[in-house]
Formats: structure tokens, sequence, C-alpha cells
């Protein structure tokens, strides 16, 4: 079995599904549980989704995923060649505001805090971004 | 395929509620209230996967339909799209019902 799957699709809204797909197929490979599977895809495609609207907004660009298992974790990689964006550094939205008060948007990143054990950003070498998730896997890995 | 009762449209919602379909979903929705349907279901008995594209859309059609004297219930939640709108905090904000009939029923 794989311990590590990488990709890279254009950086369009069509392309977002195979990112989606790869992590699927990689999490169904690794055993883990449905609930786990989804949050992965979830957060890929939020994470994947803020760089082909706001990244590639007026530039075009690959996205690059990385997939492993470290130390008992699923851990991605997202690299783009956007200009540089930390979605971390982002207001959380409020939640509990009353829904015609809250502020659409906002919501991708949230949904990412919510599903990652971590959410890691840095700039890299070569001026793009690299987004890194890491969620403890939820059974033993081949177990 | 939408469905008229007296009260309400019901639209169903499958598969995959994504940045991709939320486009679509959003023009028809919109097109509904602006043809004079201002009480909407989403049944959303057979929705796989939502993300935040799909929240907002559902959010935008929500207050629309408010503003036009209507309003929008949810319909269906299971699954993984349930836990995406509870942590998304629009759960009991926006109606939400067990299924279609009670959803139309609550107009």
């Amino acid at each position: 079995m794989a311990t590590s799957v990488e990709m890279t699709v254009p950086g369009d809204v069509e392309h977002l599904a195979s990112l989606r797909d790869c992590v699927e197929t990689f999490c169904d490979q690794l055993g883990q549980p449905p609930d786990f599977t989804m949050a992965l895809m979830l957060s890929v495609d939020e994470a994947a989704t803020n760089v082909v609207m706001h990244g590639y907004e007026h530039c075009v660009g690959d996205i690059q995923i990385q997939v492993a298992v470290t130390d008992g974790s699923l851990v991605v990689r997202l690299t783009d060649t956007a200009p540089p964006y930390d979605p971390t550094q982002a207001p959380a939205p409020d939640i509990n505001a009353p829904i015609e008060e809250r502020a659409i948007g906002g919501l991708g990143i949230h949904l990412i805090r919510s599903n990652m054990d971590i959410v890691a950003h840095r700039v890299t070498e070569a001026g793009g971004n690299e987004l890194t998730l890491t969620k403890r896997l939820a059974a033993p890995q081949g177990a | 395929m939408a469905t008229t009762t007296p009260s309400a449209v019901t639209v169903p919602v499958n598969d995959n509620l994504d940045a991709v379909s939320s486009p679509g979903l959003e023009r028809r929705l919109n097109g509904l209230v602006e043809e004079g349907s201002t009480r909407l279901v989403l049944d959303l008995t057979n929705l796989r996967y939502l993300a935040s594209a799909g929240l907002r859309t559902i959010i935008a059609a929500h207050r629309f339909a408010g503003m036009a004297g209507g309003g929008l219930h949810l319909a269906g939640l299971n699954g993984f799209a349930q836990t995406v709108v509870e942590q998304s905090g629009i759960a009991g904000r926006i109606p939400t019902f067990a299924t279609v009939e009670e959803a139309a029923a609550a107009f």
C-alpha cells in the first residue's frame, strides 16, 4: 500500500473534485471511517477553493497535493504559486451572529479549523503558498 | 425537478453541493423567488457532500426568500452534510425539518 501520494492539477474549479477524489482514495486505502475521510475531503476542498477563487483570481497556476502518513497522522500538503496569503490569520467568522447579520464568507477556513487538528501555512521558496493540514488517524494504520 | 404544493416549492439537491454546483443552484433559487415562489424547501435527503460554497448559497437564498416575504426550509439533512451544517452554526437558524412534508407544512 502506498504510504504517500502526490498529484498536480490546474488551479481551477473543474479540478477541485480531482483533489477530493485523491484524498478519498488514500483514506479509503488506509481503512479510515467515512467521517474521517469526509473531514479530510472537505478541508482539502475548502483550502483549494480558496486558492482557486482568491489566489488565482488574477493569475493562473497549478495546485500540488501531497498526502502522507506521519507519526499516526494524515498530513496533507497543498502547494500553489499564487501570491502569498495565510488563511490561518483570517479572522474567525462570528458563527453565533444572527443569520441575517452574518457576513457571507470566512466559512471555508472555519470548517477547515473545525475538522483538522493542525493547520499551518508558510511561504514557499518560489514565493507561493504551502498549507499543511494534519489530522490524527482514527484507527491504527493497516489494522 | 421542482415539486409545487399550495404552500411551497420543493427543490431536491442531490450528491454534491460544492463550488462547481452551487452557482447553478443559486441561479435556480433566485429565479424561483423572482417568479414569486418565495416559500422554498430544499430536499437534502440525497445530499452526500456539502462545502462552504453550498452553505453560502443556502444562506443567500434564505435571505433573498425572506426579504421577498417567504423563507427557506431545509429537509432531510443527514450524514456528513448535517455535520457541516452544524459546524457552520446555521443549524437552528435556518428552519430544519426531518421530512419535506413537515418543512412545507411549516410555512
